[in-house]
């Protein structure tokens, strides 16, 4: 029987208490979707170690040993939860990539309802949505309305759906971790290979917080994250300053010519001299570097995202998802949808 | 093929070594042997398509073999003592062989196999090693996450050539060390004499800003492993294959996926342009075939890609005048 491999990725940096009671889960998805006979198998489960801080290091060494599945990367040095996401998706090989939190906040039973929503409309990206409060009222607040300015800002509404728990096809993954740098955020990196994204409304908590009251990310990150995701997008009011340049410019042409048709042929109603021609003068070279400002930008800005990598065209074969159609069978219907 | 032979003449110094194939893979194997101890290299003629000629070559092959073995110990032939290594890394037929191209090789490969067969059984104080080189992208082409348990599947006759080569060697009954290594994609350095595969292609068209025709997918993905890593893992096992070792089949892969997307992307950034390439729509290669962390045997270590692409790089333009003689001139 012809299968679709998952891999999950999963980057580590505080996990050892979440991290047996994580590949339990994923094992017992996996025995359940070979008992169903559903042609999806968990092929590998990718732990990123990030130079984590606690025993999970260990932990992993174990994991590895008992299931032949679970392969560990150890970076390094500690480089983020981005670039160990990026680095673990470089080391997959499934048709499907999910990546997963290490603190169960994204539950691996819910990978099999992504898979079917992703199957659902041949999507190639299909983000987690949280249902109801996650991290705790005032953060949650403050990424929505950061994300509302980014998505606004960048043009991209797909931002305001971003999240750490996706499934992402495992070709467009792998392009967009390939052509990922430091200062890339990946799920903008994402959207420059597809568009085709969902998200299917989950319940997600953040069990790190409840148990120890503790998020896993500190405002640092936070922040960082916010830097980045503004960083790598396309900033489309850069456009607005050549736009008003363009507009200040055929005003003051206008009104030039007006005011030498006024001065040839009604001078008398002219009753302050050298003003108009000061403020025509002030306005055309006003907008003629805000014009050549906003394309000098405009050229910053491709070559900003050229040197991020992003592609002039990306090839996708999506002939697999057909087998992924028993999915949406035995859930009645796509996923998410009402 | 090469014959090398230990450089100190004192008795059980040394291992005398015949590599049969020195292309990309054999020469890095005799660079990597050389580099471990001084040794004497001799090069001797195998045909692999003049059946004619093979008789009489690989006669004269098992007397230098001979040769270098007594001469190795005390200048005596007979009694043969000491250490007997044969690597097969040999390959006229590539991945994309037909059938009847195979025949001949396995041929020259059951000959090769008989004289270290002979050799092992005759001379009972001689430790033979025999290494077999194989194709992990042959035996497990289409397959993903390839684990110790997976069982090779060969595709076309390449895989096929293969695998009956480690089924003869595994048949064998001659008391000798057998050693089989199935290899991932390998890349080298630039070589007018050798194979190119997809690294060293990408690199080389992109120096002369030539169009490269790849065989594949973008998201085709592919495991590749530096041809100095495989060598020196090759030379250590070699050298430090006692007898009573026992048998080893492994595979030699990074066990990290590459796309071809991904690896265009990072002869790109190597170079610091554009390269251009065509993918083929009717991609005959375009397979899948990965490999999971539990398949390489212990003590295999990788050198990181865009280290190594980096090196071929700087290797290929440090060259100069030689680059252009052997290539071509380079494009400013």
């Amino acid at each position: 029987m012809e299968r679709v491999y998952l891999s999950t990725v999963t980057p580590v940096y505080r996990g050892e208490r979440w991290l047996r009671r994580l590949v339990d889960e994923i094992g017992e998805v996996r025995e359940a979707l070979d008992r169903d006979r559903l042609p999806v198998e968990i092929v590998e489960a990718i732990f990123v170690d990030d130079a984590s801080i606690d025993g999970s290091a260990g932990v992993l060494a174990e994991l590895a040993v008992a299931h032949a599945w679970v392969k560990v990367v150890s970076l390094s040095r500690n480089f983020g939860q981005h670039p160990a996401t990026v680095a673990g998706v470089l080391h997959s090989s499934g048709d499907w990539v999910a990546t997963l939190d290490e603190d169960l906040q994204h539950r691996p039973r819910f990978l099999v309802d992504l898979l079917a929503r992703a199957a659902s409309e041949s999507f190639d990206l299909v983000y987690a949505e949280p249902r109801g409060a996650v991290h705790g009222g005032f953060r949650d607040a403050t990424s929505g309305v950061y994300k509302a300015i980014v998505s606004w800002v960048a043009a991209n509404p797909r931002i305001r759906r971003f999240n750490s728990f996706r499934m992402i096809r495992g070709s467009v993954a792998r392009a967009a971790a390939s052509v990922s740098s430091r200062s890339t955020y990946f799920d903008v990196a994402l959207c420059w290979f597809t568009d085709r994204v969902a998200s299917l409304p989950l319940p997600l908590a953040e069990l790190r917080v409840d148990e120890q009251d503790r998020s896993g990310y500190s405002v640092r990150a936070l922040l960082h994250h916010a830097r980045l995701m503004l960083v790598s997008s396309e900033i489309k009011p850069l456009r607005l300053g050549a736009a008003v340049g363009v507009a200040a410019l055929g005003l003051s042409v206008a009104g030039g010519a007006a005011t030498l048709l006024i001065k040839l042929l009604y001078p008398e109603v002219i009753e302050v001299r050298g003003w108009t021609s000061l403020f025509l003068t002030l306005t055309f070279f006003g907008g003629l570097l805000s014009l050549l400002t906003g394309i000098a930008l405009e050229y910053l800005s491709d070559l900003h995202l050229q040197a991020l990598g992003r592609p002039a065209f990306f090839v996708v074969d999506r002939g697999k998802d057909a087998l992924l159609r028993p999915l949406l069978d035995r859930a009645g219907g796509p996923p998410g949808k009402p | 093929m090469i014959l090398l032979q230990p450089a100190d003449p004192a008795p059980g110094a040394g291992c005398t070594v015949a590599v049969f194939g020195v292309g990309l893979i054999g020469s890095a194997v005799v660079s990597a042997l050389e580099a471990a101890s001084p040794m004497h290299r001799r090069a001797l003629p195998l045909s692999w398509d003049r059946e004619s000629l093979r008789a009489r070559e690989t006669a004269e092959i098992e007397r230098g073999i001979v040769a270098a073995l007594a001469g190795a110990r005390d200048g005596r032939v007979g009694g043969l003592r000491g250490r007997l290594a044969f690597v097969w890394s040999a390959g006229k037929a590539d991945f994309s062989a037909r059938e009847q191209e195979t025949p001949g090789e396995l041929a020259s490969f059951r000959t090769v196999l008989g004289i270290a067969e002979r050799l092992a059984s005759e001379n009972p104080e001689l430790d033979v090693v025999f290494c077999l080189v194989s194709s992990a992208g042959g035996l497990f082409e289409g397959q993903r996450a390839v684990r110790r348990s997976s069982r090779p599947s060969p595709r076309r006759p390449y895989g096929r050539l293969k695998l009956r080569q480690e089924e003869l060697l595994a048949a064998g009954r001659a008391p000798m060390v057998k050693l089989v290594y199935r290899l991932a994609s390998v890349y080298g350095p630039l070589s007018p004499s050798h194979r190119r595969g997809l690294i060293p292609t990408l690199l080389l068209n992109g120096i002369r800003r030539e169009v490269s025709a790849i065989t594949g997918r973008m998201d085709t993905l592919r495991d590749f492993v530096w041809v100095d890593d495989v060598a020196a893992f090759v030379a250590r096992a070699l050298l430090g294959a006692d007898r009573g070792r026992p048998d080893e089949t492994a595979v030699l892969a990074s066990t990290r996926p590459s796309s071809v997307r991904e690896i265009q992307t990072l002869v790109e950034r190597v170079l610091g342009r554009r390269v251009y390439v065509t993918y083929s729509i009717d991609a005959s290669n375009a397979e899948d075939v990965t490999f999971s962390s539990g398949v390489v045997p212990d003590g295999w270590q990788i050198t990181d890609l865009e280290s190594s692409v980096r090196a071929i790089y700087r290797r290929a333009v440090g060259g100069g005048a030689a680059f252009d003689r052997a290539f071509g001139r380079r494009s400013a």
